[in-house]
């Protein structure tokens, strides 16, 4: 146990640090800055938010979804292909770490690292949408109408909802990393695949099961739909963890690492 | 030359960009007849086509541009390549020429194999489509602006992830806002391919000023990696 938190601990601290974590704070402020702008020049219905600061960082969310993918399978790449290639997992594994230990180590340092990416993109979220509209009377976010501690309330739950999908989404990029070399070449893969599973949930039947809908959707529809249908799209989200973890951690079992 | 020679040999050797064709065939195969299925204009199915293709076109391109920039940096093998070189600034000068080269191929293949598609399914329909001349233009002034943008930014992080990072961020940041005012998107990197022909039949003024910007950003981009890159150390 003190190993896997050691690994995680000094893996989250590592990411604190690193350039890329500042890239993506740019490029998240830039998306969040311009869709300010073009609210302002060209009116609510060119952009999804509705002009309160206080719903601006949950109506964000969805609108980063091919961002939030890439980044997460470049993180994925950083904290096993990048070791691979350099040769450094021997040092972890020839110590008393088993590969069971250091798998879930990175198991859970992408879990915080979704969490993490979430509050950076909620935090920008308050203080862009603060500055561009102030924090407005009113909290909209579909159907959900409310104000005050209620809708921070919300926007906690939401990000949380979102983060959780992308988690999952980090796991299939874990499990396809041990088949490829390079972090540029996960990250392009990751990237397209959300651009092609928007034409895969278009199918009502398979939608569910997809988890290009959790990615767009499952922050959403945790307040829009029935209790029992956020209760399943949770068991499915359960069910790829259970399912890519395991296989991922059987592929990690045999694979050759003492480069 | 000798630097072209060998990054033009690592793209037909290496087994990752004939997968990257492969990958643009199957992907335009899929989304022409997608549009096919779902156009209402049907002479203006290869339009469409590209229109759906173009923001995956730009992934591939990000990609690899990224890619082919960054290997020296992954795999550590400056040392061996810069001693063969007669002078610094013929790497990244390959590295842009071929990167923008390759990236106009996967377009080529896009094109050829759109019309194949369609030509099999539809003969005999009069089809419209972009002027190649000009598609083609927009391709290479835009390719080389973005191949030196992400020159100078590898040369100034040293890492592939922030390369990636950044080029992939780039381009999805344009195509979320490329929609919102037409003569502005028009001169961004992503829309150039499809936006160059109406710049110059709209103004000429107008697209000459363009096409010189981007020439002068590629050059001071291309001479600010230069600049940066001859005072490295990189004999790691």
């Amino acid at each position: 146990m003190k190993n896997i938190w050691t690994l995680t601990s000094f893996e989250f601290k590592r990411t604190l640090t690193s350039k890329m974590l500042l890239v993506y704070t740019l490029i998240f402020t830039a998306m969040y800055v311009l869709t300010g702008i073009l609210f302002h020049v060209y009116g609510a219905d060119s952009t999804v938010v509705a002009g309160y600061g206080q719903s601006f960082p949950v109506e964000m969310l969805q609108s980063s979804l091919t961002f939030t993918a890439v980044f997460i399978a470049i993180y994925v790449g950083e904290v096993l292909i990048q070791e691979r290639n350099n040769g450094t997992i021997k040092f972890v594994l020839l110590r008393s770490v088993s590969r069971f230990q250091y798998y879930l180590s990175r198991i859970l340092s992408i879990l915080l690292f979704s969490l993490l990416l979430t509050s950076i993109m909620l935090f920008i979220g308050y203080v862009v949408g603060i500055s561009f509209f102030g924090w407005g009377d009113t909290f909209v976010f579909y159907s959900v109408v409310t104000s005050g501690w209620h809708g921070v309330g919300v926007t906690l739950l939401a990000g949380l909802a979102f983060g959780f999908a992308y988690f999952i989404f980090g796991l299939i990029a874990l499990l396809l990393s041990q088949f490829i070399q390079r972090i540029s070449t996960l990250a392009m893969l990751m990237g397209i695949s959300t651009l092609v599973g928007q034409y895969i949930i278009i199918y009502d039947q398979v939608k569910q099961y997809a988890i290009y809908e959790h990615l767009l959707f499952f922050h959403i529809n945790l307040f829009e739909k029935s209790f029992s249908y956020s209760v399943t799209s949770f068991g499915v989200l359960i069910a790829y963890l259970l399912v890519i973890g395991t296989a991922g951690y059987y592929l990690f079992k045999k694979q050759d690492l003492y480069v | 030359m000798q630097q072209l020679k060998h990054d033009v040999f690592y793209i037909i050797y290496n087994r990752k960009y004939r997968l990257l064709i492969l990958l643009t065939i199957l992907l335009t195969a899929g989304l022409t007849i997608y549009t096919a299925v779902n156009v209402k204009i049907e002479e203006d199915i290869l339009i469409h086509s590209f229109e759906n293709f173009r923001q995956f076109f730009w992934l591939l391109c990000a990609y690899l541009i990224a890619d082919l920039l960054s290997t020296d940096y992954h795999s550590q093998t400056f040392k061996n390549i810069i001693p063969k070189s007669s002078n610094r600034s013929d790497y990244y000068l390959s590295k842009i020429m071929t990167a923008t080269i390759l990236g106009v191929f996967i377009l080529l293949t896009h094109v050829i194999t759109s019309w194949i598609v369609i030509g099999s399914a539809a003969a005999g329909m009069e089809l419209n489509y972009f002027n190649i001349f000009y598609l083609f233009l927009g391709a290479f002034l835009s390719l080389f602006l973005f191949s030196a943008l992400l020159s100078f930014v590898i040369t100034l992080s040293g890492k592939e992830t922030v390369t990636i990072g950044t080029g992939l961020g780039l381009v999805l940041l344009q195509i979320l806002v490329e929609g919102f005012d037409p003569a502005i998107s028009a001169h961004f990197p992503t829309m150039y391919v499809v936006s160059l022909d109406d710049l110059i039949s709209e103004s000429l003024l107008t697209a000459f000023i363009s096409i010189g910007s981007y020439v002068i950003f590629t050059l001071l981009l291309f001479i600010g990696t230069i600049k940066i890159f001859r005072k490295q150390d990189l004999f790691i």
